[in-house]
């Protein structure tokens, strides 16, 4: 309990509150720009948070990104049809019909009020299940500890799109360009081919920028050039936003949402982008109105925001209590904890119980505050979608190279730094996803360190992991896990392939009715 | 230009894995002690093999299974993004050898030329906010960043 409140006194500064309403803004900022991801925008953030004055500080500032980007990625989705964020496309069913309509300022009535519904109760649901999760993984040993992080490996399955070999490989190559550099059991050097570019290897921080910012930047401005700058039209907002009634009706629509994301988001390696498909599907299964669904439903739009922002909060759930991430953007925020010096895990609630505790609420009050944030400021962010992205690009680039040097300082790791993103670019061109690479780079010192540790307890027995209850049991969920995802891509792959026809005959339908 | 992604990756993550597997006892000694834990080149095998695995796996697929994604390279558009690569790793280069401004007041002008950009006011906002990136490093975050001159 004292741990507890001593984690809310820490939250609870004027100090944290400007920093959350600062990250929220940017978090919508970066969330409703098309071509600008929640992922980008931690990235962005992240070297600036070495300044802060606590770690919690940091994480929350990050999280809050997150949440705010969550419901930024709605906006753009609603305005212009183009999904800010890949959660937020199951928003475009209904949002853009709804705005089509001239009901804007309602579809983002709608939006906002489901994001931070779902967003409250998942940090809820993180706040009071979190300490249990804990408890249960304080007896585990390196040799369990290797076992999770292969298990959150296993996540792979569920950021791999459509081929899990790719992704698996691209998961080895993290791996691999982790153990590049110096080996911190026994000192020797590895792979570093006797120049000092590769002695000390290639840590996260610039390796985040290349593979994920400045390749978006990249991605974004070549679309820019070829389409000579054309980013669509931009709807009027008008000021008839949601009554109390419709709040009221939506609100087993938000809640069937969130408990389907909640326990989705607690599972590695499902994440927003799987959950809102599933909580559309099956709103619309329950809904008394499904075939107002794809023209504007307000309960469509509820479903998918709601899922969005429910997934933060329980995907934090195995990164707090086992050090594993959730989803591709806890992926990046275990990179985060890690360069804070905050050690995830169970052992963190007991060890760095306050700052676990400060981070829990912190997540709780930057959802509570983005109510009050997008009520005042979704208008003015709304505008910014119609910024030229030439005049974000080369700024953002900039940010990139500034942000690498903040890691250590080093030349040689903005070298390598453009070598990643060269890599990067080929890989891209294969069809192979970097955020497998990126958990693989995130998750390689946690099993390694545990591999080595468990075998010289147990005297280079590899078979340890298969011997010991708790370890085995894990491996065993990770195989289950791994073959349930599988199924939940398959599940996904045919309602969108169901939903793009249902989509091609309403807009023949309606094409026809025009002629 | 269509690209066979899975055949392609599966040869290209093939070559480098086995030539990877071939260098190990050249470039992961083993130290001179033996402190009784698991060989620095067991992860590094593990790894590899894992991906020589995956390689083989991915041309099967392509070849026997006929599974396969093809990707698209058209020149015409990709130019786009490899003049933008181009010009981030001449960013990088100027920074590292001229400083941070330097690689700002040059490589971001040829990023805006690139986007088609004619307007002054474009050209002189992003180098404004450049130098604003720079100091704000520096001066707000005390972040070093690399200065002409040393």
């Amino acid at each position: 309990m004292d741990i507890l409140l001593s984690g809310l006194m820490e939250v609870l500064t004027l100090y944290n509150f400007v920093v959350i309403v600062l990250s929220l803004i940017l978090g919508m900022i970066v969330g409703c720009i098309p071509g600008l991801t929640v992922t980008l925008g931690i990235i962005l953030l992240l070297p600036l948070t070495y300044n802060f004055t606590s770690p919690a500080t940091a994480i929350i500032a990050l999280l809050a990104v997150y949440v705010g980007g969550m419901y930024g990625g709605s906006i753009s989705a609603i305005l212009l049809n183009t999904p800010g964020t890949n959660a937020a496309i199951a928003t475009t069913f209904d949002g853009y019909p709804l705005a089509k309509k001239g009901k804007v300022k309602l579809a983002l009535d709608v939006s906002l009020y489901a994001s931070v519904l779902g967003g409250v109760i998942s940090a809820l649901l993180l706040l009071f299940t979190s300490q249990f999760f804990a408890q249960l993984a304080s007896s585990f040993t390196s040799t369990e500890y290797f076992c999770l992080a292969v298990l959150g490996l296993s996540l792979i399955a569920g950021v791999s799109g459509d081929s899990l070999l790719k992704g698996i490989m691209g998961g080895l190559i993290g791996l691999f360009i982790t153990i590049v550099g110096l080996d911190s059991v026994t000192g020797v050097s590895r792979f570093s081919f006797g120049t000092m570019l590769l002695y000390d290897g290639l840590s996260i921080m610039p390796a985040m920028i290349a593979m994920i910012a400045l390749i978006e930047v990249m991605k974004k401005a070549k679309d820019y050039i070829n389409t000579k700058g054309d980013i669509g039209d931009v709807s009027h907002i008008d000021n008839a936003g949601i009554n109390n009634k419709q709040r009221k009706a939506l609100l087993p629509a938000i809640f069937r949402s969130t408990a389907i994301a909640s326990v989705i988001g607690a599972m590695p390696g499902v994440g927003g982008g799987v959950a809102q498909f599933l909580c559309y599907n099956e709103v619309k299964r329950a809904s008394k109105h499904p075939e107002e669904f794809g023209k504007g439903s307000l309960e469509g739009i509820a479903a998918a925001e709601s899922s969005n922002n429910a997934i933060v909060g329980t995907a934090m759930i195995p990164l707090l209590t086992l050090g594993i991430p959730g989803d591709g953007v806890t992926a990046i925020l275990l990179g985060a904890f890690i360069l804070h010096g905050i050690i995830p895990g169970p052992t963190m609630f007991t060890k760095q119980g306050a700052t676990a505790y400060a981070i829990i609420f912190g997540t709780l009050i930057a959802n509570v505050l983005l109510y009050f944030i997008g009520l005042m400021f979704t208008k003015q962010v709304a505008k910014i979608v119609q910024v030229r992205y030439s005049y974000l690009g080369p700024l953002i680039t900039a940010f990139c190279f500034a942000g690498a040097f903040a890691a250590n300082g080093s030349y040689y790791e903005v070298i390598l730094m453009m070598g990643v993103l060269v890599f990067t670019y080929i890989l891209m061109i294969l069809d192979i996803s970097v955020i497998p690479i990126m958990l693989g780079m995130i998750l390689a010192p946690i099993m390694e360190q545990n591999f080595v540790n468990s075998m010289l307890i147990y005297d280079n027995d590899l078979l340890i992991f298969f011997k010991r209850p708790i370890s085995l049991v894990i491996l065993v969920l990770t195989g289950i896990l791994v073959w349930s995802l599988m199924k939940v891509n398959k599940k996904v792959d045919n309602i969108n392939i169901h939903q793009a026809e249902e989509r091609a005959i309403t807009l023949e339908a309606e094409a026809s009715l025009a002629e | 230009m269509q690209i066979k992604s899975n055949l392609v990756s599966g040869i290209v993550f093939a070559i480098i894995s086995i030539v990877l597997i071939l260098l190990v006892p050249s470039q992961v000694p083993v130290p001179a002690y033996d402190n009784g834990g698991p060989s620095p080149r067991i992860i590094p095998y593990m790894v590899l093999y894992g991906i020589l695995i995956c390689s083989f796996g991915l041309i099967i697929q392509s070849l026997l299974f006929k599974k396969e994604k093809k990707m698209v390279f058209d020149f015409k558009l990709e130019k786009a993004a490899l003049v933008i690569m181009g010009i981030m790793i001449l960013f990088g280069y100027l920074t590292i050898k001229f400083g941070f401004i330097v690689g700002v007041v040059i490589a971001l002008p040829m990023m805006l030329y690139a986007m088609n950009e004619r307007k002054p006011f474009i050209y002189i906002f992003t180098v404004v906010g450049g130098i604003g990136v720079y100091y704000l490093f520096v001066e707000v975050f005390n972040i070093f960043l690399p200065v002409l001159g040393g």
